[in-house]
């Protein structure tokens, strides 16, 4: 099952094979949470949104061209469409995230790895800086810096998952970081000053 | 301001151009101080987001996702039914009964006064009075079938859709 390439597993789940889509979960699992995560800032939601991705995985199996289809852009497009509809539903907003809460639940597993307190704290006002920029952004604009950076996806396999053209992309993109340049790399220059 | 597409330099920075390509884009580059600029800008931008490590989702996730999902319906083997000579012994037995039936029949139906009144036509006279209680026996259970048609049919449609009378 392992040697078995995506497309392969996700013929196997057509036929109801729950192996197949445990596998698929396994390669996918980290990914999709931390877009999810990245996205909104919660835990919480990346829980819920991972589990509602792959039950969606598992009943639109027969909807995924076996042919042409590429895996990846499409369950990021499952992704990307529960996080979009779970954000506008709930009228979420990254500039209220708590950041606070995902330290916490973040803080408890990197104890685990008995890293120093001092560490700790240095990371997370790291993550902080990064959290707040990545909320100043507008949403469309923290889509592509999350599928690029975090992701590193091709910007032809984020316009597959996306539906947008690259050129739209690379625009929002530039965008994106011209906004991270000033946010993130400019204000923590000055701190260090 | 640079001549150079700042899309060539995402190309560059993330290796998505053809090694041609990202030969010439080095070449400008080289020269550039702008382009530089913004690969350094690109660059600084990525290492500073990377500072976000990946996160593990719950333990559980996989057991409440595969909670959500069913068990696949088992097909059962339908069930061939067993051979047995039972059902053809009906057809002889049946022949039987029907036969002494008629038998026992055609002296009452010669003894009826109806009989007096048709025993000299043609049809009845080829027949004889056996061909005719055979065909009156044909007669009266088509009769008795199509009136019990209805029900027949009301009974194999509550079977199959579940209603009942209340």
């Amino acid at each position: 099952m392992e040697k078995k390439s995506d497309k392969e597993l996700m013929q196997l789940i057509c036929d109801k094979n729950k192996e197949a889509l445990k596998m698929l979960y396994k390669r996918y699992e980290i990914r999709i949470f931390n877009f999810v995560l990245r996205h909104t800032g919660s835990r919480e939601i990346a829980q819920e949104l991972i589990q509602e991705t792959f039950t969606r995985v598992w009943f639109a199996a027969h909807t995924f061209d076996q042919k042409m289809g590429n895996f990846k852009a499409w369950i990021y497009t499952i992704a990307l469409n529960l996080t979009r509809n779970e954000m506008s539903k709930k009228e979420y907003s990254y500039h209220f995230l708590d950041t606070e809460k995902i330290n916490d639940v973040h803080d408890k597993s990197q104890l685990a790895e008995s890293q120093s307190p001092n560490h700790i704290l240095e990371q997370n006002e790291l993550k902080d800086s990064i959290v707040r920029a990545l909320g100043k952004l507008k949403p469309h604009l923290r889509e592509v810096i999350i599928m690029k950076n975090f992701q590193q996806l091709k910007f032809r396999e984020i316009a597959d998952a996306s539906k947008l053209p690259e050129s739209t992309l690379k625009a929002r993109y530039h965008r994106a970081i011209d906004q991270l340049k000033k946010d993130l790399i400019a204000a923590e220059d000055n701190h260090h000053v | 301001m640079c001549e150079m597409n700042k899309n060539h330099l995402l190309s560059l920075f993330f290796h998505e151009g053809t090694e041609r390509e990202e030969k010439k884009i080095r070449n400008h580059v080289s020269q550039c101080t702008q382009c530089q600029e913004y690969l350094t800008v690109l660059e600084q931008t990525h290492d500073r987001l990377h500072r976000w490590p990946d996160e593990k989702p719950r333990t559980d996730t996989l057991d409440q996702i595969m909670k959500n999902i069913p068990e696949p319906l088992v097909k059962q083997a339908a069930k061939k039914p067993a051979s047995s000579l039972v059902p053809l012994l009906w057809i002889p037995l049946s022949a039987l009964v029907m036969l002494a039936t008629i038998l026992l029949a055609k002296d009452i139906v010669t003894r009826l006064p109806l009989w007096h009144a048709i025993e000299n036509l043609w049809i009845v006279q080829q027949l004889g009075s056996f061909g005719v209680t055979a065909l009156l026996a044909f007669l009266v259970g088509i009769t008795i079938t199509l009136a019990l048609t209805p029900i027949l049919i009301f009974e194999s449609r509550s079977k199959q859709y579940g209603y009942r009378f209340k």
